[in-house]
């Protein structure tokens, strides 16, 4: 149960740990009081953490550093991967050049969100060789600052990178070789059942890395709870309390990690994560990037799945509405048994699925786009940035010689459960090019839907809004583009 | 008295004014810079966690501890009737720490719970189950003002005849509507650490703007004399006015259970607990009746302002004073009328916000300036500027004051020239006119904010000097270090005095013990205060210095300069260091406090009359926003400040307030949407339902220019201004570039417009498919 933590080669054991407790309460349980709670939910980026991860990609082998929200992770699932905390950045008394620029640009005031900002920007770091201000958006995305409005953090960024060529390398990238084989070491010798035991309580942790082990200690175990990235499962054990009494990680599983892509579909395994997924996705459903990129925040997609957005069947899930519009169906597995079920069928009930006991999501299959079909995906939140849908809205057309022949339209947010419009979807059939389109698609949504009025919007604005939707989204077909407003930065 | 003996030269003349790094920069991005819950436990610390309330209003019936008691790890569960000092309060001793009898609002603490651990207290706190006999609750401002539900008598200000005025002017409108309350979201949440020392006497860490007020309290609550307690506050991570009364409450609890165990005892609040148990910026429901003639000049004014407070009276008086202090913000109103309801609520005690009511009040006016100029169909910058106090006539606030500083009209003129407004407005003119689906709105607006707290009493601060024989300062002072950068700035002043490097001085953590009787580091006074209070104590260390090296050295008062860490003494020069350990053993004081109050300052809140403010910092925005009329939604795109600062002591800590000021104005009035239900429940305890801005909302094209070569009229600290909250106000320019863009869209849906401008409030001000 070991993971090297911050610059010591040598592994951290977690035997004795509670397998619900989180990589943040790991933290400040044993005085790393460097990163922040500012909310326990994965919301306020204060907790930020970057993981290495080791990638062996046919011969090569690297780590991968990618910031999450430790608040919400399990301390668990670090076994095997990396830790690094921001107090593992300074060499000595040499601060580490994202520190350097942070002190310089003034990009700390109170300082509560600070290391949670330095992680971002550490990974982002890592991971690029040049920066503009997309990639800091991205990358700090997750991270709030209710000080200093963001502009000299993002100053900071800047400076950064107009210094980088000139820095020495850090203490990660020199050690990367020693690193790299710690790494390996520690995983060979991972991957035991865990049990932990506290007075008269019993608590189990496993960490299949085959699909079949998987599928049978699952079988055995229907009543585990399965975790992917934990953005919705941990806040059950940070926000409502709750304590797991046998959890399954399936990060690991090495089959279901996987993206199989061809022409006619692309087959994403459930434990990828939506960074993974990124690059197929956005190539093959370019109309993907913008919700992507609005889809939580950077740390949260670093390790959250689409198997567990599909899986928590929550109404205002994004990937939902987008998977039923392309027509993607769910590969399920119980022991031995596959089963594949269309995506639209699978949501029976508010948060119910069709889901058996011991069964669980192996991987999606999303058909591709033929020549003469297109899809656009709105989102509609109160901030562009890391927000839960109002109203989410997939819409696929197929097309005749450039006139609408079909078009299938599923929504998040306006039904108890991801669901498609199907009387919308007749109604634009016949009235696509009609100057009254968004009456006769705010009737026919009434006729679909009544939704909620709730936190997020009124259940008018909901139905109005969606109309609305329909109507840009003709436009843009008939080649009059309204922008999107989350893409723009000066008009 | 020249005080000539104090000539400071060379670092000192660059310290002050210098961008110097903020105090604890280099500790916040190492993660080592200490907020409470990162101070080492001390052992044996037990843990506090609440049971809410989660009904608005009733009766308590009954309250089930046992469950909750026996839990594993649970030492004692507190309720209201175990204490005896129940009551706490900013103002009015009407908090009561626990609910007593009765729940008062969703989110009330009913019991508090005290264990081994967080979690265990958490977990603990859940397993209370509390019954309660609904009442009808009171929970928003229309059903206040229907029902009369007032914490105190409406106030009022007037002057000239508004109605009369309004009667006779060739125009007049009315209108209402409404700006929503705000959330603090300071990203660390409300804690606490009690530690008892000996004899009964506790030193308690509390995150806090307001140490002083915690240990008179929690003198109170547990009846033993106030030289019993020490509060000491270090840092906090941010508190927006969120920790000058709020913080309280949870340092009592904490405290008590120290008390009755002996152990030490500490909280921290969970984000939703503390969303749920203190106060917000309060929200308004503004109604207005205006006469103009027709280029817009303002004859008459009557606004009405009703705030929601909340269930306990905190500091809403002052805060409703404030925002009648600003509803005029940089307009002359000969003829003005405003009144102020202190609306009583079954919702959480709002509370003290960076403006402090400021920013309502003036977001009144610049709404109804709007509203005159799309009357009349002309661009609201003409209306503001032939509104604009002058300089030796129309220069008397409604409430007595004469502008002795004014300079908005130099300053807007400065902006709107740098930013080629008319070209601007040209072209936002020209683009909505081709463009169907998607418009533009441009806002130009002033702000002129009144420095001063406005109870006069609070408006003195202290400091205490120490200088060590190796030549090392140590300052303490009253104010509290919440990000502003507030011990940077005093020691600057500091340093300066002394003529050495900043780093030999250090800034204590603020303690009860070393500066007594401190009021709140709050109304922007930080520095104002803290600063000249410092300052006074150095003069009287340097007195001491002078008499010495007089006689030691056999020199005047005027050949003593401090210089590059050095002392020019006549013809010699030697080390700041030798020099003070040299004073140290010629038995000089090296130690000293300092004192200062605000001069000049008056007011009769009887008559709304007098001289509230001791200066106005000044400032203005341009904003630009394109909005898609088809959704709501919308961008800001372009945003260009200039801000008055006075002589700023360090551009780079003002320049920090003034963008985060503003992004922090801008989430009040675009994103930020408290929702409750029908119930009283809030509905908005969390960052993933409550949406403050991120990084992503931060325009691009972003100017912020510090108005140069500017100074204050008044002798404050090196000529500097206050800057902690003026800026906030910059961004009712964006909310009001909304309002704009919507006008150019819908001709007179504009007016439909309520803050926050959420894209649901902006889509339903363009779109109705039902008609
Ligand atoms: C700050 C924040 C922002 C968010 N923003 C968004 C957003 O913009 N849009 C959005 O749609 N969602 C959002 N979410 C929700 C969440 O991130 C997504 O639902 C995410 O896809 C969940 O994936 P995960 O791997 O983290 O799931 P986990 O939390 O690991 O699992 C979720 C549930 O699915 C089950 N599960 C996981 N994998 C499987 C499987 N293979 N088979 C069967 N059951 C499985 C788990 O047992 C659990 O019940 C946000 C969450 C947070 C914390
Ligand atoms: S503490 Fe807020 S995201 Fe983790
Ligand atoms: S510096 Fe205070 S929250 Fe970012």
């Amino acid at each position: 149960m070991h993971f090297l933590f911050n610059q010591s080669i040598k592994p951290v054991d977690l035997a004795g740990v509670n397998p619900n407790m989180t990589v943040l309460q790991w933290l400040r349980q044993n005085n790393h009081n460097g990163s922040k709670e500012g909310c326990a939910a994965g919301d306020c980026g204060a907790c930020t953490a970057v993981v290495g991860e080791l990638i062996s990609t046919g011969s090569k082998v690297f780590i991968e550093y990618k910031s999450i929200n430790t608040c919400i992770a399990l301390v668990l699932n670090l076994v095997g991967k990396h830790l690094i905390t921001v107090e593992g950045l300074a060499e000595g008394d040499k601060l580490h050049p994202v520190q350097q620029a942070m002190v310089q640009a003034n990009g700390s005031q109170c300082g509560f969100c600070t290391p949670g900002f330095v992680m971002s920007l550490f990974a982002l770091y890592h991971n690029e060789s040049s920066i503009d201000l997309d990639k800091i958006n991205e990358s700090l995305s997750g991270n709030l600052c209710r000080c200093t409005g963001y502009k000299p953090i993002i100053n900071a960024a800047f400076l950064i990178f107009a210094k980088k060529s000139q820095c020495h390398e850090d203490f990660y990238i020199k050690n990367n070789a020693k690193l790299i084989s710690s790494l390996q070491e520690i995983n060979e010798i991972e991957n035991k059942p865990y049990c932990y035991t506290d007075k008269n309580k019993k608590i189990y942790y496993n960490s299949p890395i085959g699909i079949d082990q998987l599928a049978s200690i699952f079988q055995k175990h229907p009543d585990a709870k399965l975790i992917a990235g934990g953005s919705d499962l941990g806040l059950d054990i940070t926000q409502q309390l709750k304590e797991f009494e046998n959890i399954i990680n399936i990060q690991n599983v090495a089959e279901m990690k996987t993206i199989e892509n061809n022409n006619e579909y692309i087959q994403i395994g459930a434990a990828v994560s939506y960074h993974s997924a990124w690059s197929v996705l956005v190539e093959s459903f370019p109309e993907l990037r913008s919700l992507l990129l609005r889809f939580a925040s950077k740390p949260i997609r670093n390790w959250a799945t689409i198997g567990g957005n599909i899986a928590n069947a929550s109404p205002i899930g994004d990937m939902p509405p987008v998977l039923i519009a392309l027509n993607s169906l769910v590969k399920l597995r119980k022991g031995s048994n596959v089963r594949k079920v269309n995506l639209q069928d699978f949501f029976v009930g508010y948060r119910e699925t069709a889901l058996k006991e011991g069964e669980f999501i192996e991987s999606i299959l999303v058909p591709k786009l033929s020549s003469n079909e297109r899809l656009w995906v709105h989102k509609i939140s109160k901030r562009y940035e890391d927000d839960i849908s109002a109203v989410c809205m997939a819409i696929k057309i197929t097309t005749d010689d450039g006139v609408l022949i079909e078009s299938r339209i599923a929504f998040g947010g306006m039904s108890d459960i991801p669901k498609r419009a199907k009387q919308l979807e007749k109604t634009i059939v016949s009235n696509w090019t009609h100057k009254d389109l968004v009456h006769k698609a705010y009737l026919a949504l009434k006729e679909d839907f009544s939704p909620i009025d709730d936190v997020r919007a009124t259940s008018e604005y909901r139905l109005q809004v969606s109309a609305r939707l329909i109507e840009k989204t003709a436009l843009n077909f008939s080649s009059i583009m309204v922008p999107n407003m989350a893409e723009i930065r000066h008009y | 008295m020249a005080n000539t003996n104090n000539k400071s030269t060379d670092i000192s003349s660059s310290i002050i004014g210098s961008s110097a790094l903020h105090e604890s920069a280099s500790m916040h991005v190492q993660g080592n810079a200490p907020y409470i819950d990162d101070i080492p436990e001390p052992s044996g610390t037990l843990h506090v966690a609440f049971c809410l309330s989660n009904k608005a209003y009733g009766k308590i019936k009954s309250i089930d501890i046992d469950k909750a008691k026996k839990a594993n790890g649970v030492h004692s569960v507190l309720l209201a009737e175990d204490i005896e000092h129940l009551n706490i309060g900013a103002i009015r001793l009407d908090e009561p720490l626990l609910a007593d009898k009765e729940v008062l609002f969703y989110g009330q603490a009913v019991a508090a719970i005290l264990a081994d651990s967080h979690e265990i207290a958490r977990k603990a706190a859940s397993m209370v189950s509390v019954e309660i006999e609904e009442l009808e609750p009171i929970i928003t401002i229309d059903q206040a003002m229907s029902k009369k539900s007032f914490l105190e008598e409406p106030i009022k200000m007037s002057t000239g005849n508004a109605k009369g005025a309004i009667i006779k002017a060739t125009n007049s409108i009315g209108g209402e509507f409404y700006v929503g309350g705000q959330e603090h979201y300071y990203l660390e949440s409300q804690s606490a650490l009690a530690i008892p020392t000996e004899n009964g006497e506790l030193l308690v860490h509390s995150s806090t703007q307001n140490p002083s007020e915690v240990q008179h309290l929690l003198a109170h609550v547990l009846n033993i004399p106030q030289h019993c307690i020490e509060v000491a506050t270090r840092r906090m991570g941010g508190a927006f006015g969120g920790k000058e009364s709020d913080s309280s409450q949870i340092a009592c609890i904490c405290a008590l259970f120290a008390q009755q165990t002996k152990l030490p005892v500490k909280s921290k609040l969970p984000r939703r607990d503390d969303i749920l148990m203190t106060g917000k910026r309060h929200d308004f429901k503004i109604e207005y009746q205006v006469g103009f003639d027709n280029k817009g000049l303002i004859n008459g004014i009557i606004i009405d302002f009703a705030a929601r407070c909340g269930y306990s009276f905190d500091l809403s008086l002052a805060i409703v004073y404030r925002a009648l202090f600003h509803a005029d913000n940089a307009y002359y109103l000969p003829n003005a009328s405003f009144c102020g309801y202190m609306c009583k609520t079954n919702t959480s005690s709002n509370t003290a916000f960076r403006g402090f009511g400021g920013p309502q009040g003036m977001l009144a006016i610049e709404n109804i300036i709007e509203e005159i100029a799309n009357h009349l169909s002309v661009d609201a910058y003409k209306i503001r500027k032939l509104n604009f106090y002058q300089n030796n006539s129309n220069n008397i606030t409604p409430y007595g004051q004469v502008i002795e500083d004014n300079i908005i009209n130099e300053l807007v003129s400065e902006i709107a020239s740098d930013t080629g407004y008319e070209r601007r407005r040209k072209d936002v003119e020209e683009f909505n006119n081709k463009s169907k689906y998607i418009k533009k709105g441009l806002a130009l607006t002033p702000v002129k904010f009144g420095i001063s707290f406005t109870k006069k009493f609070l408006n003195q601060a202290g400091a205490l000097i120490h200088i060590y024989k190796d030549g090392s300062i140590y300052l303490s002072h009253g104010g509290t270090e919440m990000g502003q950068g507030l011990f940077v700035k005093v020691a600057q002043v500091v340093a300066n005095e002394f003529g050495v490097e900043l780093d030999r001085v250090k800034v204590s953590a603020t303690s009860t013990a070393k500066v007594p009787n401190t009021s709140a580091t709050a109304a922007s006074s930080g520095s104002d205060l803290n600063g000249m209070a410092a300052k006074d104590a150095c003069m009287r260390i340097k007195k001491n210095l002078v008499a010495f090296a007089r006689k030691r050295y056999n020199i005047k008062e005027d050949e003593i300069v401090y210089s590059n860490s050095h002392v020019l003494l006549g013809g010699k020069k030697i080390s700041f260091n030798k020099f003070i350990s040299s004073a140290y053993f010629n038995r000089v004081e090296l130690f000293s406090n300092g004192y200062y109050k605000t001069p000049k300052i008056h007011y009769d809140e009887i008559n709304a009359y007098g001289r509230p403010f001791y200066y106005y910092s000044y400032g203005a925005c341009l904003s630009e926003v394109v909005v898609d009329c088809l959704t709501g939604e919308y961008k800001l795109t372009k945003v260009d400040i200039l801000h008055d600062v006075g002589a700023s002591i360090n551009p780079g800590i003002d320049y920090g307030q003034i963008v985060g000021g503003f992004i922090q104005g801008m989430g009040w009035l675009c994103s930020e949407e408290l929702k409750w239900d029908d119930s009283g429940k809030l509905l908005t305890t969390g960052a993933s339902t409550y949406k403050i801005p991120s990084i992503g909302d931060t325009p691009e094209h972003f100017n912020v220019k510090i108005k140069p070569d500017t100074s204050n009229h008044e002798d404050t600290i090196h000529k500097s201004k206050a800057v902690g909250e003026p800026p906030l106000m910059l961004a009712i320019s964006v909310w009001i570039a909304i309002k704009n863009a919507i006008s150019y869209a819908e001709q007179g849906r504009a007016s439909e417009l309520n803050a926050p401008a959420s894209f649901e409030e902006v889509f339903f001000c363009l779109n109705n498919l039902n008609n």
